[in-house]
């Protein structure tokens, strides 16, 4: 009975994502084609279900359930709701992808929310063979995600995914395997306290950087991005935002949780993550530069984004842990905005090339101010929520003492080469031509649009309004 | 609610802003324009209140704090948005009403389209530059600081010559790179604020570090906020974005940027390293001396050489900020109000001479020394002018650029830092380096306007009513204060030696 005792504690949101992915199957088989949008609606009620039972989980004290495989506390659960409304605004943007092929729309958004639900558990894995699991499900499912648009393009993104999924996967494996030999558990608190009461090794270092290595290439930090860009352009781009937003959550979540307990035993091993972040950031913003692809422009954002946010959460302490938090939730705002407005355009024909930009500025002044809300907000500009984000987070690295100064300049660089290709769109946004593109721009309502506007919304108010979110970020990290 | 309150004095441009874009102004250029200068004017005049009801005590007056929502703005880093004045920011924001409101007048001539943009643009970097010189909380000043960056990249790129998007985005990365270390000085000061003393506050006025707080945290701020403003200033091997956005921004740009813009580094460098970390500053003033005096030879011997009118500016701009940079060095009173006094009549004088080099560049369409000449026969309001603005500029005494000169060196030759470098020679040095800038001056003055006219000039058109009444107020302020000094020099003492006291030799 224990098993269902957990499940009613802890795990209902969970299951209210799964008995949805089985209804949407069902469904599959009984509905005719026709019916293709009742796929997102069931979808959007299993969200909206597993979000307002995320008021039902015991998160206080620490709950572990499942033979100790999965536990639940504040943390888990502001995770938790991340992704569940990063899904929720994302399955606003996907109509579109799905119109071209509606006799596939249930498999689709199956395989969606069982991507989300993946996720979802991966925050609250307490366990490397359970993270294996979910992270194998993710993956999975967002090959089929990702090959879902029309070409060639998207077919071998998502093949170059399966490969590159499948070395840094069997990394990670080994490094697991290591750890394993090291303190006969994949248990986290098992290793947690093995290495309490024991020194830590070589062999645990370097354990610990194969795990890391293994995991972060989902976050698109070095040694294994190189298949972002490609990915990136070739997913439809709902399934890009998608990538973009919801696996770094996850993941972030998760190496977080690592770095704070059964890695924190070696120096060397956060040595690495800082110098791999750094190599990353800088790689990711100089591969930017030249990019005329706005999906693969955004590819190299969001990967030195990534790179920031696990340099602050490497230099562990229960501050900089608050700043990553609020960081990661002003990001997902920022991120999902932006690439709402480049699916807008797509909708009217935009083809992801920068020099179709030019003059939007002037035919659609609304939209532009929106979008380069978003931009700014991504460079860190006033008065958006991005500069107090990246106020919060450079705190984080002046707190952490006067020796990261070296570090913190090496970002300084990148971030200014980052500001240098933010600022190359919105050069083009506010160029003089005959394009045409922004009168194309429909003024209809769509889910998109709603989507869009609310994201700039929540940009500028974060910005103006960030101290209520920031002390529950601080509460949620001093509570880990 | 009260009347005089700086919130509306930092926050209404802005709103304004919002306002241009409303149904009531859609497609209505004139009606934008003549707002605008309504707006400024009425705005001037407001802030002109806060010159009647300043006591002048020494201290921060019209504190004002805003609270969000009955949060501050960041509460759990104790980051507060507050305003408040002293005599320096008083003087700094009469300064930037007054150019804004000239820069709006000259706008009519050089602003051909985009106008709801343009202006709305301007009262946006009014905001801003209001707010740098307003904020008493570090994190505002550094917002306000970001916020004057975007808007300026914007009013670089959209009007101006062909090359301006990349002079653009060149001044935006330098002040970028720059504001990252002021970003980083902030955060370190702090957070070693809160340690040291044990409370979270950002507060400028309540940062006044002593004996505890160890000096090698303080040299490391000192310098990271220095590189910050140096890019601003601009200290000489950050200079370069400077040249560029001058010569390829719209004329009334160009006296936005040189009018107000440069002084923001200068006022920072008061606000951050002689007030509040003035022991870190004592040691780095003999350096800082040494890069002014380049600043000032330097640019004078490539302000000579320059074919361009904008270029030629654009460096005595330069190195007139050397001189500025060179008086606040001496660290005593003479040399700070001298330096503070130049920084308000390089303000004016900068502007006036970009006005005449975009009256000129208007009708002629060339900024080539080469190409010009003998203006004085078709444009005799205009030599008048520029006659009194380059001598003011050369610091010519009973005009503004001579009092701050003159203050500046006898502050810097008379410094308490004697013992450390050879204050004498250098400030000697820099006198005689003023030839230089007579020179340069002069052959604006002689080449522009005497020698022979070209056939094709002959048709030129004397100054329009704009440009004259732009010239003719900055030249009145120009001579007015050349004669009068001591109504600014009153209104920044008491501030000065409240500040003096903590320079501990």
């Amino acid at each position: 009975m224990n098993f269902i005792n957990d499940i009613f504690n802890i795990f209902l949101p969970e299951t209210a994502l799964l008995i949805t992915v089985l209804l949407l199957i069902l469904l599959a088989v009984i509905l005719p084609k026709r019916f293709y949008k009742v796929a997102k609606w069931v979808s959007i009620a299993g969200l909206v279900l597993a979000t307002s039972l995320c008021a039902e989980v015991q998160i206080d004290p620490l709950y572990s359930g499942f033979s100790d495989a999965i536990i639940s506390d504040n943390y888990t659960l502001f995770f938790k709701l991340l992704i569940l409304i990063s899904a929720f605004l994302i399955i606003f943007l996907t109509p579109k992808t799905v119109r071209h092929k509606r006799h596939k729309a249930f498999q689709f958004y199956s395989l969606f929310l069982t991507a989300v639900l993946s996720a979802v558990i991966l925050v609250s894995v307490n366990d490397f063979l359970t993270m294996l699991v979910m992270l194998e499900t993710f993956t999975i499912s967002s090959y089929f995600l990702i090959m879902f648009s029309k070409g060639y393009v998207s077919k071998e993104a998502s093949f170059k995914y399966l490969v590159t999924n499948a070395v840094a996967t069997s990394v990670f494996l080994f490094g697991v395997s290591y750890m394993y030999g090291l303190t006969q558990s994949f248990n986290f608190n098992d290793i947690t306290n093995f290495y309490s009461n024991h020194s830590s090794s070589l062999l645990y270092t370097i354990s610990g950087i194969l795990i890391v290595c293994g995991l972060v290439y989902k976050l698109g930090v070095l040694p294994f991005a190189n298949w972002i860009l490609d990915v990136y352009e070739g997913a439809p781009t709902s399934i890009t935002t998608f990538l973009s937003v919801v696996p770094k959550v996850a993941m972030f979540a998760i190496v977080t949780r690592l770095l704070v307990f059964p890695l924190s035993y070696s120096f060397e091993l956060y040595f690495t993550i800082i110098i791999l972040t750094l190599v990353s950031a800088l790689w990711a913003n100089t591969l930017a530069i030249r990019q005329q692809n706005i999906k693969r422009l955004m590819a190299c954002s969001s990967a030195a984004n990534a790179a920031y946010i696990l340099l602050v959460a490497s230099l562990v302490s229960v501050y900089n842990l608050s700043t990553v938090l609020f960081y990661i939730l002003t990001y997902i705002f920022m991120n999902v905005g932006i690439f709402a407005g480049i699916i807008i355009l797509e909708n009217s024909g935009f083809r992801f090339n920068l020099v179709e930009l030019k003059n939007l500025a002037f035919a659609n002044s609304f939209f532009t101010l929106a979008f380069s809300i978003c931009i700014f907000a991504l460079a860190g500009f006033p008065i958006t929520s991005g500069f107090v984000a990246k106020i919060y987070l450079f705190s984080a690295i002046a707190h952490s003492g006067v020796i990261f100064i070296p570090f913190l300049i090496i970002l300084f660089v990148a971030i200014t080469i980052a500001a240098f290709y933010y600022f190359k769109i919105i050069k083009f946004l506010f160029q003089k031509s005959e394009n045409n593109l922004g009168e194309l721009i429909t003024r209809k309502v769509s889910s998109a649009a709603v989507v869009f506007y609310f994201c700039a919304a929540i940009t500028i108010l974060l910005g103006i309004f960030p101290s209520k979110i920031i002390e529950l970020c601080q509460f949620i990290s001093y509570n880990i | 609610m009260e009347i005089v309150s700086l919130i509306t004095l930092v926050f209404s441009p802005i709103i304004v802003s919002i306002l241009l874009f409303t149904p009531f102004f859609a497609g209505k250029e004139v009606r934008i324009r003549r707002f605008s200068k309504f707006f400024a004017g009425l705005h001037l005049v407001y802030s002109l209140l806060f010159l009647v009801f300043f006591q002048n005590s020494g201290d921060v007056e019209f504190y004002k704090e805003i609270s969000f929502l009955g949060f501050d703005w960041v509460q759990p880093l104790g980051i507060k948005v507050s305003f408040g004045m002293d005599g320096i920011s008083l003087l700094m924001v009469l300064l930037t009403e007054f150019i804004t409101l000239i820069a709006l007048v000259a706008s009519k001539i050089n602003i051909k389209n985009k106008h709801k943009f343009y202006y709305s643009l301007v009262f946006a970097l009014q905001t801003a530059l209001l707010g740098v010189f307003c904020a008493r909380d570090m994190y505002v000043f550094f917002l306000f600081w970001e916020l004057e960056l975007l808007v300026m990249y914007f009013l670089i790129s959209q009007w101006g010559d062909a090359n301006s998007p990349k002079s653009a985005m060149k001044f935006l990365l330098y002040s970028f790179f720059g504001s990252l270390f002021l970003l980083l000085g902030i955060l370190l000061l702090h957070f070693y604020n809160f340690i040291t003393y044990g409370f979270m506050s950002a507060d400028m006025g309540s940062l006044a570090l002593d004996e505890s707080f160890p000096i090698q945290l303080q040299m490391l701020i000192s310098v990271l906020v220095l590189i910050g403003f140096a890019v601003k200033i601009p200290i000489i091997p950050f200079h370069t974005w400077l040249p560029d956005a001058h010569v390829d921004a719209v004329t009334p740009v160009s006296i936005l940027l040189a009018g107000i813009l440069l002084k923001m580094g200068t006022y920072g460098l008061i606000r951050f390293n002689i007030q509040i970390l003035p022991d870190a500053f004592i040691i780095l003033a003999p350096i800082l001396m040494l890069l002014a005096l380049i600043n000032i030879i330097y640019s004078a011997f490539v302000a000579y050489n320059q074919k361009d009118l904008k270029k030629l500016v654009a460096y005595s701009s330069i190195s007139h900020m050397g001189i500025v940079l060179l008086g606040l060095c001496a660290l005593n009173l003479c040399g700070l109000s001298g330096s503070i006094f130049h920084m308000v009549s390089h303000g004016f004088i900068s502007a006036g001479l970009f006005m005449v080099v975009g009256v000129v560049y208007l009708r002629t369409k060339t900024r080539d020394l080469t190409q010009l000449g003998g203006f004085a026969q078709v444009m005799p309001r205009l030599s008048g002018f520029a006659i009194i603005l380059t001598l003011a500029a050369l610091g010519l005494p009973l005009l503004m650029g001579f009092v701050g000169e003159f203050l500046t060196f006898f502050g810097t030759f008379t410094s308490k830092l004697a013992s450390i470098v050879p204050v004498q020679i250098i400030a000697s040095v820099a006198i005689f380096i003023l030839i230089f800038s007579a020179a340069y001056m002069l052959k604006f003055l002689h080449k522009c306007f005497y020698e022979n006219i070209y056939e094709r000039w002959e048709k030129v058109k004397d100054i329009t009513n704009h440009e004259f009444f732009v010239l003719s107020a900055i030249s009145a302020v120009v001579v007015f204060f050349g004669i009068f000094p001591i109504s600014i020099m009153n209104l920044i003492q008491p501030i000065l030696l409240n500040i003096l006291e903590n320079v501990r030799f």
